[in-house]
């Protein structure tokens, strides 16, 4: 019955504010979606220049250290340079050997040319004779064909 | 009156429309302009405007001996120079810098007061002190880091080495020879820029990564590069000499080991040398009448050929004539009846004279050509020369020349030339190309270097000519014998040329040796030029030999001759 009373002017009034209503908020929902976009993207962009950056200042710092390390393997084979090597040893006292007496072992393993055989095979030989235990294990391993050498010269 | 108006009207729109039209006509014609015709040049001026190019300059290969001991290496030092013009206070600039530049303080002030806007204040100065510089923040004064090559043992091998200059080119040596190679290729980031004209490391680039400069690992042994160097210093000091150079080489391979020139000069400080004829390597870029070491090339070809034997015999009245001219020995005496072991023993130049022209001109210097003389050896170092060696049919070769190039007068030849020609007779005839680079090291591939050997003589022949030099050792050369170890050798003393003859006061006294005689591991050529204490080969370079060559058999492990035999028996 209400309604009876209201004249079409009114109606046409309200349902015109409620298109208004829709539309301001249609337009404020794209607002905020357009500046959450923004906001995402510029948050992004900055994030992205600040890592830029970071880095830029990361690779200075590279290049930096290897300038450093490289100056101090200069240093260090100047360092070890034969000049001062030789004249650090004399310092020390050290001087050329006036004499040097040289002894035959018997058996001593000498890495020997193998004749006719194959590269790889005299490849392999040389392999083999390249000991790359500690030098504990090499000392012992040793003393222990030492022993063996003298067990077997017995009587 | 309206028909008037109408007409009017329809008049101004027409106008306007041919006004429009001839506008957008414009317009299009300017869109094709931007777009078709000129569309690169603008593309281009767009790009300028935000995209940038960085040159990644490579890391030159560095060099290390046959035990990976750095030879020459990569640092940034810093070029320190001022700007007068925006100094306040050139005093006060020159009292903090003078001590850490090391440069007197009254040449600063003197520097650093012209009205001028650049000067070079110091180059390449370390790290340290351009860092301290820097850290200052001097008005005017500029700290600039630069890639620097560094030669950590200083002068050893620097003949060897050549040098880089400040603009990153090699000369001289291996780093002149192979410069191609170890300077790398430019590498070059394109890419957005930022106001201050950085690549932008998030922007859009294009990244063509420098090729870093290859890496070569020499033959040459540090320490035995060392130990020669000192020998040769002293003996030049010691026989009071102008100048001298060494070579030592693996007989087997051609890998030189050592090679030594003196006076030589610090590849650090290259622009300090005054005389750039210093920077000429005289193993390779100098010739030299060789005199009686070339005899061993004589014999060899004549051996070789079949018309002498060790023993065959020959009678020495004390001199020869060849192609008109008188040839004598050294002495200007005659030993009467000789065999050819003797010849080269005595060292006498009849004899030789008297097997070339047996051996006839034509074989003769086939010969000479085999062993590689009048031609480059190839070796990997700049500034290498041919020698000279003239031929029959040469304009300025005369029937003579046979007989005194018998005896190494008359032609030229380069240290490493003689060298390698003397390494085929210890080499079962066979003759190496020196070489000086073991590998070449291209990121992770590894070229090595294949010795490459050619038969200049037969086996036979190099053993009996190895006989016949070390009688030579053992009978005239006794200052070149190490007790213990047989050794083959020859001495040569060559006068000098001058113009018009040979200067009277002044020789070149060598010696050319390898050991073990039986199984050669090491040879070496001793030369040095116008000793003033004797003029002789025997008595200047055979004890210089000695004295090395009881080195080796230290460095390179070589027990003596029966310790030897007798570990191979067992």
């Amino acid at each position: 019955m209400a309604g009876a009373h209201e004249s079409p002017e009114h109606c046409q009034k309200t349902s015109k504010r409620r298109i208004e209503a829709r539309t301001a908020l249609i337009v404020g929902l794209m607002l905020a979606a357009l500046s959450l976009i923004g906001w995402l993207y510029l948050t992004q962009t900055s994030h992205l220049a600040v890592t830029g950056y970071y880095i830029q200042e990361i690779e200075q710092r590279k290049a930096r250290l290897q300038e450093e390390n490289a100056q101090l393997e200069a240093e260090i084979a100047a360092l070890e340079s034969a000049s001062r090597l030789m004249a650090r040893a004399k310092e020390l006292g050290f001087q050329p050997p006036e004499r040097v007496t040289y002894v035959v072992v018997a058996n001593y393993p000498v890495n020997e040319e193998v004749s006719g055989a194959t590269d790889d095979q005299k490849a392999a030989v040389v392999d083999s004779a390249v000991d790359t235990s500690p030098a504990l294990v090499r000392w012992w391993r040793g003393l222990v064909a030492q022993f063996d050498a003298w067990l077997r010269a017995q009587p | 009156m309206s028909v008037e108006v109408e007409e009017k009207h329809r008049w101004r729109l027409f106008l306007l429309s041919a006004v429009m039209i001839g506008f957008v006509l414009v317009l299009i014609g300017q869109l094709v302009r931007w777009q078709i015709v000129e569309r690169e040049r603008f593309l281009a001026m767009a790009a300028a405007e935000h995209q940038g190019a960085r040159i990644v300059a490579p890391r030159r290969g560095t060099i290390v001996d046959r035990n990976g001991r750095p030879l020459a290496m990569n640092v940034v030092a810093y070029d320190v120079s001022a700007a007068p013009n925006l100094i306040a206070d050139p005093y006060q600039a020159a009292d903090r810098l003078w001590p850490v530049l090391n440069r007197p303080r009254d040449e600063l002030i003197s520097l650093l007061s012209q009205d001028v806007p650049y000067v070079p204040l110091a180059r390449s100065v370390p790290m340290s002190v351009g860092a301290t510089i820097g850290g200052w923040g001097l008005s005017g004064i500029t700290v600039e880091p630069s890639p620097h090559r560094f030669y950590p043992e200083g002068s050893l091998a620097a003949h060897a080495l050549g040098f880089v200059n400040a603009a990153g080119q090699g000369f001289y040596g291996v780093e002149g020879f192979y410069n191609d190679l170890l300077e790398g290729e430019e590498g070059v980031l394109h890419g957005e820029h930022d106001p201050w004209g950085e690549i932008i490391p998030i922007g859009e680039s294009q990244w063509q990564p420098p090729r870093e400069g290859r890496s070569l690992v020499l033959t040459l042994d540090r320490n035995i590069q060392f130990m020669v160097e000192q020998e040769l210093a002293a003996a030049i000091e010691r026989y009071q000499a102008q100048s001298g150079t060494v070579i030592v080489m693996d007989p087997n391979t051609g890998a030189i080991l050592a090679m030594a020139s003196y006076p030589t000069y610090n590849p650090n400080t290259y622009y300090q040398v005054e005389d750039e004829r210093l920077f000429t390597d005289p193993a390779v870029g100098d010739h030299y009448e060789p005199g009686s070491v070339f005899k061993v090339i004589t014999m060899a070809a004549a051996l070789d050929a079949g018309i002498i034997t060790p023993d065959t015999p020959f009678y020495d009245s004390g001199s020869i004539e060849v192609g008109g001219r008188v040839i004598q020995n050294w002495d200007r005496s005659g030993r009467g009846n000789v065999t050819m072991t003797d010849v080269l023993v005595f060292s006498l130049n009849t004899g030789a004279a008297h097997v070339s022209t047996s051996l006839g001109a034509e074989r003769f210097y086939a010969y000479v050509r085999r062993f590689g003389f009048g031609l480059k050896t190839e070796v990997e170092l700049a500034g290498e020369v041919p020698g000279v060696v003239r031929v029959p049919g040469d304009p300025e070769w005369h029937e003579s020349d046979l007989g005194t190039n018998a005896f190494g007068q008359g032609l030229a030849v380069t240290p490493l030339q003689m060298i390698t020609a003397v390494s085929a007779v210890a080499n079962h005839g066979l003759l190496p190309r020196p070489y000086i680079v073991a590998q070449i090291i291209d990121q992770e591939q590894v070229i090595s270097t294949r010795p490459y050997l050619q038969q200049a003589i037969s086996p036979e022949v190099a053993k009996e000519l190895t006989e016949m030099m070390v009688a030579v050792v053992e009978r005239s050369a006794k200052l070149a014998a190490v007790p213990g170890y047989r050794i083959a050798g020859k001495t040569g003393t060559a006068q000098m040329p001058i113009p018009g003859g040979y200067d009277p006061n002044s020789t070149i006294a060598s010696f050319v040796g390898f050991a073990p005689a039986d199984e050669p591991r090491f040879i070496v050529l001793v030369k040095i030029v116008k000793p003033t204490v004797s003029p002789w080969g025997t008595e200047v370079a055979a004890p210089v030999f000695k004295r090395i060559a009881e080195q080796l058999f230290l460095m390179m492990n070589i027990p003596p001759d029966n310790v030897r035999q007798q570990a191979m028996v067992e």
